[in-house]
């Protein structure tokens, strides 16, 4: 190997033998050099799959969820049509409660909402608090439905879909019953069946 | 007979799959000739077998053997013949096994014709293909069935709720349910019971007769149906191939362009498809979905958008390394993520982890499909990054300008890089949000619609077309603005005249710009084209259309290209047009009445009721279009009504160069009748600038000399074998 | 006897979870009634940027179920107001969500919306930036290097395609004229 200096321009004007040299080194084993810039490069590729990962285990666990049918019933709060502010929490260790779902638009509240009003009746003297929680409507016709059917408990929007997503509702109407202790008993989707429903509110009542 | 002979014919085409990966796995490991034969085989196989139930599940649906559940759902007696076949895909389970049918035709494609050219590469392909097979397969015989049954018991009543493969074993009884509650007695839901063998139970259960269907859902009852599935799943599934020859380089690592020769023709057809399914679906959704538009940015839209978007970055960038081997790393990228996009968006569609109202009903596909895609990701990913840690991808080429056409593919992969990063995020921000609520970092999501793309995606294809109509003509290495800019002299001077017309005639700055930059990319290629087409008649005297023709069969890649871009520049055209000076209105007229709109008069003559074919009541109204006082045209919208599912609007459209007029009828009370009236110009360029979308492609995948290049001998493990033959 | 209750009751479930499975949205038999003075297109103007859940990815304005026609009477009574189009936008989603525009009406959350892709094809625009430079800088030695060592380059070298396309022509017909 010849030894390049700075006072031998002639031979070597362009200082290649240097580089071949260095070039030569690199490239004496034959395999590819590792390449030191892909570092920043894996970990933004790490962390779009494990970000895009994270997104579909998530996505399909909350698409595989049944709606909530027991443990504690979620707390939430609802400004009724009449301008009061409830929490579900104020009837905790007081009063057995049901939430109805229900909307302006679907036939099947319409065709409960007597069963309801009649159940409500029959047991507030024993202190069931019914809440009416309502989707999506424009407040008059939310209150259209009321008077018609009479309804004389509590009803709120829920608004932004907040308290269906807590209790992982699909459609309606959907009823929910929590103990007085605030445990859900039971998730109906769709109509209760009648009786069904008494003999629950009986059970729900006997509970201490 | 027909369900009995379908369940064998999936089953065996699993287990030959299953046989087929092993086999590929083995020739891989031991490095054993005969395992690769004996893969290929297998894969072959698949084939036949698919193609064989396939046409049981449309020999039941043509005959109406409606005991087969999925026949029931998609299929009635009085349904048109044509949709009695195109039902294979009207539902899930059917659909599933029709993209599983395509799977095995392109591996079966991929292993007859690459066989001999990429040898090396084959086992691996083969174990990726078998593998994407196997587990479709899986799908189709344990998870979505289509050759599931209903079964009644030996009084005639049928287990309603439970459809299943197998016959069930027991006595099949069905009762009614009482219960007695305050001395009334209550009916409730029926139900049966199966006594099993053990208890006494004689098998009795037989397939259950039902007499009719509940035919297709009335949207898909459209020509839409017969064409725009299959040409999509054929883009879908025809990107396995280029990745699996992706994943089978990066495994033996040789990562040069011996794998990008043998995906490019494959890549461009599955990109082709693509191209026709998107453009099919929206010309689908104009027609029925009543809202006269083509592109919703549906989040299922944009699952097929999105590969789409990494496709067409992939097919420039390959020719960045065929011709000096630089952005390896970017390409193997780059096909791989168009094959994870497939696969995500095949998921989130038919798991329902997007909502929309392409989605297919709750199904238990979630975990497996979710699975087997972190399965692909992690392990493509993996794969790569081992690769690319050993510096496989270090280029080691160089350009002697910034200004040079690799550094304009560079842009364009940029540009497609931002689009898909826009369309992604846009589709999926309500996941990924959801994922910040879940770790306590947000209270809530953030839910993007129509409004959100429409600026981002404007500019980046503004973007684009600048390119496609500046880079053909930079040159590698290094590029002169002067070179350039001669060149383009006469493009630009003829968008200026057409932009100063625009202006002129008064249309605003944003179609201007639009029109204007759209226009320069489609003159730009013009000129390519009519120069190379010059240059031919003046050194061998040919007359033009001889000297195009010939000019076109020299290289076809290129002017092929030429063709797709025009085709790209004739949609933008039709797309600003359409978007940008669309005209609505919404009006509730009586007979005799007229609604203006575009230049035109719509006067309504009468309205009336018709019973349809099949069970469809129809609601229809006759208009006359006018226009300056000139009859024009006789239309007919109408709304079709069902007696499951919502009614359907069939728009009365009146079609010509400028534009469409385009009439729904909403709504008809006594003799008045409500019309949505729309004012589309230059919509019909985007169905046309398909048709020379796939002209283009034609000729530049259509089979000819390749070009003459001197091959230095490459040095392969299985050289002595394959001179031995197979 | 408590299983079959259960068992009841799930298959009671499944029946109603088939049946809304199936269900279409109710579709509005009658037409839209709006106040004086609002006229369809004007409601249709706004109507077709609120998005609500039942009919998916359609806009308010074009979805033919009952909750959308109560919806779009609910703008046309807002728009009888005097209410401006931002307004309506904003009414709608603080009763029913932010998820009803298509874009959050939010400041933060539209910030957000847009800081997202821009920030990320900002960065992914350095790497390649980053990347062409790195190739200009290479040019240097690996000029000096070839042109020492006479080195072959181990890839096909095709046919540079910047050439002006009457030379090429002239080019080939000589080479097919030797033959």
């Amino acid at each position: 190997m010849t030894e390049v200096t700075q006072n031998q321009p002639i031979s070597d004007p362009y200082g290649d033998q240097e580089v071949l040299d260095a070039y030569a080194d690199t490239t004496a084993s034959n395999a590819p050099s590792k390449n030191r810039m892909m570092t920043p490069f894996a970990l933004v590729v790490v962390a779009a799959v494990v970000l895009i990962s994270a997104m579909v285990v998530r996505g399909i666990y909350k698409n595989e969820l049944e709606p909530l049918s027991d443990g504690p019933a979620p707390d939430f709060s609802l400004k009724t049509y009449d301008g009061q502010d409830i929490r579900l929490s104020d009837y905790k260790g007081k009063n057995v409660v049901v939430i109805n779902f229900w909307q302006t638009n679907c036939p099947p509240c319409h065709e409960e909402a007597p069963m309801l009003v009649n159940v409500y009746n029959d047991y507030k003297s024993q202190g069931v608090v019914f809440i009416g929680v309502n989707a999506k409507d424009p407040d008059k016709l939310a209150l259209d439905y009321i008077a018609q059917y009479n309804i004389t408990y509590l009803n709120g929007l829920d608004i932004g879909d907040k308290i269906q997503e807590l209790y992982r509702t699909d459609g309606y109407p959907e009823t929910i019953v929590v103990s007085r202790d605030g445990e859900v008993l039971e998730h109906y989707i769709g109509q209760p069946n009648e009786i069904a429903f008494r003999r629950l509110l009986d059970q729900a009542l006997e509970q201490s | 007979m027909i369900a009995e002979l379908g369940i064998v014919s999936t089953s065996l085409a699993l287990l030959v799959t299953g046989v087929a990966t092993l086999l590929a796995i083995l020739s891989v490991v031991l490095k054993d000739e005969r395992f690769a034969s004996s893969a290929r085989n297998a894969l072959l196989m698949t084939f036949p077998l698919l193609t064989a139930a396939c046409l049981l599940l449309i020999y039941a649906q043509w005959t109406g053997d409606y005991s087969i559940d999925y026949v029931n759902s998609v299929s009635a007696n009085l349904q048109p013949d044509t949709l009695k076949i195109t039902a294979l895909w009207g539902s899930q389970s059917g659909s599933l096994l029709f993209y599983s049918w395509m799977l095995s035709l392109f591996s079966a494609g991929a292993v007859w014709l690459n066989w001999k050219r990429q040898r090396h590469l084959m086992p691996w392909v083969m174990v990726f293909l078998g593998g994407t097979l196997a587990f479709f397969t899986l799908l189709n015989v344990f998870y979505e069935n289509p050759f599931a049954r209903t079964w009644m018991d030996e009084n005639g009543n049928t287990r309603t709720l439970e459809v299943s493969v197998l016959k069930p074993a027991g006595k099949v009884v069905a009762y009614p349910w009482k219960t007695d509650f305050n001395g009334e007695t209550f009916n409730d839901f029926s139900t049966s019971d199966t006594i099993p063998p053990q208890f006494g139970g004689v098998a009795s259960a037989r397939a259950a007769a039902v007499y009719d269907g509940h035919g297709l859902n009335p949207l898909l009852r459209h020509p839409g149906m017969v064409i725009h599935p299959p040409m999509l799943y054929l883009g879908f599934t025809g990107f396995v191939i280029p990745f699996a020859f992706a994943m089978a380089a990066l495994m033996i690592g040789q990562m040069d362009s011996d794998w990008i020769r043998a995906v490019r023709r494959w890549s461009l057809i599955a990109w082709v498809f693509l191209s026709i399914g998107l453009i099919l679906g929206g010309r689908w959704a104009y027609d029925v979905l009543g809202w006269g538009g083509y592109w919703g940015w549906d989040p299922v839209e944009n699952s097929a958008f999105l590969p789409w978007l990494t496709g067409t970055a992939f097919l420039h960038s390959v020719m960045i390394q065929e011709k000096r081997g630089m952005l390896k790393g970017w390409n193997m990228v780059m096909i791989i993520a168009t094959y994870l996009l497939v696969l995500l968006g095949t998921v989130a569609t038919r798991t329902g982890l997007l909502s929309s109202v392409h989605t297919f009903a709750e199904s238990p596909l979630a975990i497996p499909m979710g699975g087997f895609l972190l399965i692909t990701l992690v392990g493509s990913t993996a794969a790569f990054l081992w690769r690319s840690r050993q510096g496989y991808f270090k280029g080691d080429h160089e350009i002697e300008g910034i200004f040079s056409r690799e550094s304009m593919f560079m842009l364009n992969n940029w540009v497609f890089f931002a689009l898909t990063i826009v369309v992604f995020w846009g589709t999926w921000a309500e996941k990924i949000t959801d994922l910040a609520v879940g770790a306590g970092l947000r209270d809530d999501v953030i839910t993007l619609g129509p409004e959100y793309y429409r600026t981002p995606t404007a500019i980046l294809f503004l973007i684009i077309y600048v390119l496609m109509g500046v880079a053909p003509l930079v040159a590698w290495r290094r590029a002169t603005a002067e070179k350039v800019g001669a060149a383009l002299r006469i493009p630009m001077a003829l968008t200026a005249i057409l932009v100063i017309g625009l202006i002129i005639g008064g249309i605003g700055v944003g179609a201007t710009l639009g029109f204007g930059v759209v226009a320069f990319a489609g003159f730009a290629t013009l000129l390519e084209i009519s120069k190379g087409a010059h240059a031919r008649h003046k050194t061998h005297g040919e007359p033009y259309p001889v000297a195009i023709s010939k000019l076109f069969a020299r290289d076809r890649r290129r002017y092929g290209g030429y063709v797709i871009h025009l085709g790209i520049v004739v949609i933008g055209i039709g797309i600003i047009g359409s978007t940008i000076f669309q005209e609505v209105t919404q009006q509730t007229i009586a007979p005799g009445d007229t609604i203006s709109l575009g230049g035109y008069d719509m006067r309504l003559d009468n309205s009336f009721l018709a019973q349809g074919e099949d069970d469809r009541t129809m609601s229809i109204a006759n208009v006359t279009l006018l226009r300056d006082g000139k009859v024009v045209d006789q239309l007919r919208p109408r709304r079709d009504f069902f007696p499951s599912g919502s009614p359907m609007s069939i728009a009365g459209v009146h079609s010509n160069v400028k534009g469409d007029f385009y009439t729904l009828l909403i709504f008809t009370e006594n003799d008045q009748v409500t019309f949505r009236v729309y004012w589309n110009p230059l919509v019909n360029f985007v169905w046309w600038g398909g048709v020379l979308l796939i002209i283009g492609t034609i000729i530049a995948t259509w089979p000819g000399r390749e070009p003459a290049i001197i091959r230095q001998p490459r040095r392969s493990s299985i050289t002595a074998t394959a001179a031995a033959g197979d | 006897m408590k299983v079959f209750t259960r068992v009841l009751s799930l298959v009671g479930i499944l029946i109603f979870v088939g049946m809304m499975a199936s269900s279409q949205p109710v579709s509005a038999q009658g037409g839209d009634k709006y106040p004086p003075g609002v006229t369809a297109d004007d409601v249709y103007k706004v109507a077709s940027q609120i998005y609500c859940d039942v009919c998916q990815g359609v806009s308010v304005a074009y979805c033919p179920s009952t909750q959308c026609q109560a919806w779009r009477e609910e703008i046309a009574d807002l728009l009888a107001q005097g209410k401006t189009e931002d307004e309506i936008k904003q009414h709608f989603a603080d009763r029913y969500g932010e998820k009803v525009t298509g874009v959050p009406v939010s400041d933060a959350n539209r910030r957000l919306t847009y800081a997202i892709p821009i920030s990320l094809a900002v960065v992914a625009g350095l790497i390649v930036s980053f990347q062409v430079y790195q190739w200009r800088r290479r040019e240097t030695r690996a000029i000096q290097v070839a042109r020492a060592a006479n080195l072959n380059e181990n890839y096909d070298r095709p046919v540079p395609d910047n050439v002006d396309p009457a030379y090429l022509e002239r080019l080939m017909k000589l080479l097919e004229g030797k033959q």
